[in-house]
């Protein structure tokens, strides 16, 4: 392993974009590969959990590869853990997709159904697919510099989390009027509900000040 | 529900979600083509160059059709996929010719972020839910092609608009949506290609029937028809073709000059699509723009 660049851990579960993460990591300059063992995983400076699909599904997936576990101890490590979409979701306590299913429980806060939840008067068109802006919270994460005032990232999902603390929000967005935060952050553990890997120039940004973060850390 | 009080609390919230604008790419082999009715099949390039002008441009997702999706075909298709999806940061939805979960994983392996069914779909009805279910409904377009019969009833189409069924596409796109898919993308076979405008009221009536995402596909010959139908169709987004390739074609002729392929001398010298008034992404969003539609500002 070179020393300057960083390695970054993509867990894989057979669930996710894996293909695109990759792709954003290695255009920002970092190392990045995919792993499926607890032993692997604590081989890198950062770790990536990716996710697209069905949360009960994922959390079982986990568990049967011991990742669960895991990622749990890397995240009291103190590694920079990135969920992104299901992957962030997974972060949280628990979710009501289908039935009501654990989560790893690094977070505070559950997850739930932008369609149940949202009672428009208009029908709300779910998922939620798409680019918004996102609404920043002051003072802004280390995740959003040198970006625009509010920068828009694309989402595609049905669950949204809700997080019991506000202070771990680091962003909102408003689909059709209905508000939920879509960037958390607790110490080294972030994520994101969206796909900064499929939002273009200024998502490769947010990578890129990702791996800035784990640099300053590796450094210092 | 949580929200943070910040200043970010100021920002003028968006009242209505910006329409997605999505280039059409439909794919033979190894090229880009286009058609009129899904037929008479144009080579007009490779379809990574275009991709890469679209991202450049503003595109908030691509979308390759294989329309010949032959199984020999498969693997050439997924290189196409694997280097589009390196060199482009916004999502590629593939469809054409996917007819199980294998194939689906493979599209998705090789970096496509959501995927589009038809001919399975219609053959098997279930495979939409098993792909929902092991995928992720927000990752299952169906497309529904289709055609009006002189009765004025608008009947489905599968394999590329090439076999009739006996499906209504207003009830098949509810079915569709109960069955788990996250998106529809609707093409009219009879304006497709034309640049005569959307089927207004077949993408309408179908928008109103289901409560999920509605793409409209078939017919964009200029700025308008896109207005259009995003006025009056409640559409969440928009897969244009003919418009944006020509443009596209026009602001390279070097690069076509030197590929030495593609049959684009019917292009240059306007033999066919004069009802198709070129135009680019940062173009058709400034004029959407003037009508209060909102999209990603580029």
């Amino acid at each position: 392993m070179s020393m300057s660049s960083v390695q970054i851990g993509i867990v894989d579960y057979g669930m996710g974009n894996v293909y695109s993460i990759l792709q954003a990591c290695g255009s920002v300059g970092a190392d990045a590969r995919l792993c499926s063992t607890p032993l692997e995983l604590k081989q890198f400076d950062a770790i990536i959990l990716p996710g697209v699909g069905g949360f009960p599904y994922a959390m079982q997936q986990l568990r049967a590869q011991g990742l669960d576990v895991a990622i749990r101890d890397l995240a009291v490590a103190g590694t920079p853990i990135l969920g992104i979409c299901l992957g962030m979701q997974l972060l949280f306590r628990e979710s009501n997709e289908f039935s009501l299913t654990e989560g790893l429980g690094i977070l505070p806060g559950d997850v739930r159904s932008i369609r149940l939840d949202a009672c428009s008067n208009v029908p709300i068109r779910v998922p939620h697919i798409g680019w918004s802006p996102l609404l920043l919270s002051e003072p802004r994460d280390a995740l959003f510099v040198n970006l625009p005032h509010s920068p828009y990232m694309y989402f595609v999902h049905s669950y949204y989390v809700r997080p019991t603390m506000d202070s771990i929000i680091c962003a909102n967005v408003s689909y059709e009027q209905f508000r939920y935060a879509c960037a958390v952050r607790s110490a080294n553990v972030v994520g994101v509900q969206f796909h900064p890997e499929r939002s273009g120039p200024d998502g490769l940004t947010i990578y890129s000040n990702w791996l800035n973060e784990i640099k300053e850390k590796r450094n210092g | 529900m949580p929200t943070s009080h910040s200043p970010a609390d100021t920002i003028p919230e968006l009242t209505v979600h910006p329409i997605r604008i999505i280039p059409r790419l439909d794919i033979k082999g190894p090229n880009l083509v286009k058609g009129i009715h899904l037929e008479g099949l144009r080579v007009l390039g490779k379809p990574e160059f275009f991709s890469q002008h679209y991202y450049q441009e503003g595109a908030d997702e691509l979308l390759y059709m294989d329309v010949v999706a032959s199984l020999y075909g498969r693997n050439n298709l997924l290189d196409i996929v694997k280097r589009t999806a390196s060199r482009i940061f916004v999502p590629l939805t593939v469809g054409g010719g996917l007819r199980s979960l294998q194939d689906i994983q493979d599209v998705l392996t090789n970096g496509a972020d959501k995927i589009a069914l038809n001919t399975a779909a219609v053959k098997s009805p279930q495979i939409i839910s098993h792909a929902a279910q092991r995928f992720g409904s927000s990752t299952i377009v169906v497309s529904i092609e289709v055609l009006r019969t002189a009765a004025g009833r608008y009947q489905v189409y599968t394999d590329n608009g090439r076999e009739p069924t006996d499906l209504d596409a207003i009830e098949w796109a509810r079915q569709a949506a109960e069955l788990g898919a996250g998106e529809l993308l609707i093409t009219s076979i009879d304006q497709e290609g034309t640049g005569k405008g959307f089927e207004l009221d077949l993408v309408r009536s179908i928008a109103t029937a289901v409560d999920i995402p509605v793409i409209a596909g078939g017919g964009a010959g200029c700025p308008l028809h896109v207005q259009h139908v995003i006025e009056q169709a409640q559409v969440s987004a928009v897969a244009i073709a003919s418009m944006l390739h020509y443009q596209a074609i026009n602001s390279h002729p070097k690069h076509f000059d030197l590929e030495g392929e593609g049959n684009i001398h019917y292009l240059q010298k306007q033999l066919i699509q004069k009802r198709v008034v070129s135009c680019s992404i940062p173009e058709l969003k400034k004029s959407l723009a003037l009508s209060d539609i909102s999209c990603r500002p580029i």
